[in-house]
Formats: C-alpha cells, sequence, structure tokens
C-alpha cells in the first residue's frame, strides 16, 4: 500500500468509525493486513487511528455534554489494564493467529453493530439545559436529543459491564483494533447507558485504551514514525469529519452498511488465514 | 456550558491543531526535523488522554467529588505502571 492509499484508507475508515460509533481501527487494520501489510505492523498504525479519532471527537464532545467522564474513567481502570496485558503478550502470537483473530472480531463487530438499538430512555419534560451533562458523585446524567428534549439516563449493571470493558481492553492490546465495538454496545446494551452517549464514552476511553497500548508498541520498537504521522493526520481529518456527520445522518442506517462491510473483511480474513 | 469544561474542550481542540501540523510535519517534511515532528505527534496522541484524565481528577478533587477524584488516581496509576512496564520490558 503507497502512502497515497493509507492515508486515504485511515481517513476513510476514520470517518466511518466515527459515523458509526466502533471506531475507525476495527476497519483500517484488516484492510492494512488484506492489502499485505502483516497483523503485527498493522497493529499500532490501528491505534494511531484509534487515539486520533479520539482526540478529533473530543472538542465537539466536551461541548455538546455526550462524554460521562465518571462512567468512561470508572470503566477504564480494569480496560487499560487488560489493555496492557494484551499488548504484552501480542508479541508472541503469531501473524496467522492474530490475523484470524483479526477476521473473528470483525464478525462480532458486524453482529454488535446490526444489533443495536436506537433510543432506549424517554424524553423527560421537566429537565432543562441546567440539568444537562453528568452528575457528580454518580454514574448518571442528562443529554439532550437532536430534538431539543433532554433525557434522564443512569449506568446500570456495572460489575457486568466491567467484564464487558476488560475483554476490549484486552482485544485493543493483542490486535490493534479499537475494544470501541465491544465497549459502546456493552455500555449502551448492557449499563442501558443512551446510545450516543455510550458512543462518545466510548471513543474517550479508546483513546485511553490505545495511549497504554502504544506505550508497549513504542518500547517494542514497533511504530513506524512517518507511517504513523501519515495515519495521525489522516485520522483526526476523518475523525473531525466523521463526528460532524454524525449528527445529521440515521445512526442505525450506517451501522448497518459498516456491518455488512465488516462481514466481508472477516469472513476474508479468516478464509485466507486458516 | 460548565467553565471547567469548556477549558478542557479549548485544550483539546488546542492538542487537536497541534496534533495535525506535527503529523503534516512527520508525513512529509524530510530529515531529522520530519521525524522529530512524527515523534511529537506520536507523543501527543498518547499523552492527550492521560492529560484529560489529569484534568478530571484535579476537577472533581477540587470540586469535593472524592470518589471519582480517586478513580481518577488509580486510573493514572495504572497508565504510568503500563508506562514503566513497557519501557522496563
Amino acid at each position: 500500500m503507497n502512502p497515497v492509499e493509507l492515508a486515504v484508507a485511515a481517513l476513510i475508515t476514520a470517518a466511518v468509525g466515527a459515523l458509526g460509533g466502533l471506531g475507525g481501527a476495527i476497519l483500517l487494520v484488516p484492510i492494512l493486513v488484506l492489502s499485505g501489510l502483516s497483523a503485527r505492523e498493522a497493529a499500532p498504525l490501528g491505534l494511531i487511528s484509534v487515539a486520533a479519532g479520539s482526540l478529533a471527537a473530543a472538542p465537539h464532545q466536551l461541548r455538546a455534554h455526550l462524554v460521562n467522564h465518571r462512567l468512561g474513567v470508572s470503566t477504564e481502570i480494569i480496560g487499560s489494564a487488560a489493555a496492557l496485558i494484551g499488548a504484552l503478550a501480542s508479541g508472541i502470537i503469531g501473524q496467522s493467529t492474530l490475523a484470524v483473530m483479526l477476521g473473528v472480531v470483525a464478525l462480532v463487530a458486524a453482529f454488535f453493530g446490526a444489533r443495536r438499538k436506537g433510543i432506549r430512555n424517554r424524553p423527560d419534560p421537566s429537565l432543562t439545559i441546567d440539568d444537562l451533562g453528568e452528575h457528580a458523585g454518580s454514574l448518571s446524567g442528562v443529554y439532550q436529543l437532536d430534538d431539543g428534549e433532554f433525557v434522564r439516563y443512569q449506568a446500570n449493571r456495572v460489575p457486568i459491564g466491567l467484564l464487558g470493558m476488560a475483554s476490549a481492553g484486552l482485544i485493543a492490546g493483542l490486535s490493534g483494533v479499537s475494544g470501541g465495538f465491544i465497549k459502546t454496545p456493552t455500555t449502551s446494551e448492557v449499563m442501558h447507558v443512551p446510545v450516543k452517549v455510550a458512543a462518545a464514552t466510548t471513543t474517550f476511553t479508546v483513546g485511553i485504551t490505545s495511549a497504554v497500548a502504544l506505550l508497549v508498541y513504542e518500547a517494542q520498537g514497533r511504530i513506524v514514525v512517518s507511517d504513523a504521522a501519515l495515519v495521525a493526520g489522516a485520522a483526526l481529518v476523518g475523525g473531525t469529519f466523521g463526528v460532524r456527520l454524525q449528527a445529521l445522518l440515521p445512526p442505525p442506517l450506517v451501522r448497518k452498511v459498516l456491518s455488512a462491510v465488516l462481514v466481508i473483511i472477516g469472513v476474508l480474513l479468516i478464509v485466507r488465514n486458516l | 456550558m460548565i467553565p471547567g469544561m469548556e477549558r478542557l474542550a479549548g485544550l483539546m481542540q488546542t492538542a487537536l491543531i497541534a496534533a495535525f501540523l506535527l503529523a503534516l510535519g512527520g508525513a512529509f517534511v524530510p530529515g531529522t526535523v520530519g521525524h522529530a515532528s512524527g515523534v511529537a505527534c506520536v507523543v501527543l496522541l498518547i499523552s492527550a488522554p492521560v492529560v484529560r484524565v489529569g484534568w478530571l481528577t484535579v476537577e472533581w478533587a477540587r470540586t469535593g467529588d472524592h470518589r471519582f477524584a480517586l478513580l481518577g488516581a488509580v486510573l493514572l496509576g495504572v497508565l504510568a505502571t503500563s508506562g514503566l512496564l513497557a519501557f522496563l520490558r
């Protein structure tokens, strides 16, 4: 893959990843592997893309009060610890094993992306703009729907959610894909946090997870600086563009298209490496 | 918007612009300057979420949300341990 193709792939996958709330690396890493890069080389570039996408989304999501930082920090302790273990173990796992694992991960992501639901919590007319945002001392908050109404939410079943975060961190460290495709559905479907808040909180936490794994990759000498810079620049643009578009397009449609692409990538990766 | 959150959003906006400029340098400027720019971009991408957690931890401690300030400190501890283990290994 030449530099132009790499930049275009990083830009498009970061934009699509931000749109679907899954993170761009779940698309970028399999594409890089299919284009001939080894899974070990593709993993750091995937995490650079995740870190860049997370930073690109931050200003908009912070101003929209979409991120629940208390929930993110609480769940990320176990997620980051698992990412460290995964990244340390990734050097001793074979190429084809990693590629097949990525294929399975892509299929799982497709499944979760396709089955994710829309709005679960109902608007509360008694809430105002003053209630907007996360609430101090708890894993709860209020967010605003596109039509201006406000919705109250509270994170439930936190211990089960933590198991999901541990799995996501382990996979992120092992394979270089963002664990977002596990984190967002876990936060939304298991912990009953609204999808928009779940996606924004996940975008915050995958930045932390990727930072941990990138430290390990840097220590292992696996980051090619020129390629990383190219991917970072493209993913920053793509992520910024994607998070703006997210507000305009219907997420269920985007997730269904993304799921179809992931199924194709996953099947190709598994068939080619078994 | 909560003033503290506006400041954090501004900080992230600045980091975003800086990371983009450094990425351009790393990708297109030849030689040691380009390499240094690329390295700085990677360092910024790694440090931005850590700075964000640090900022939140201080903010929560300052506003009396001690339980979550403690969790933030634990997460920073995990991140520091990760960095230490990565480079000692």
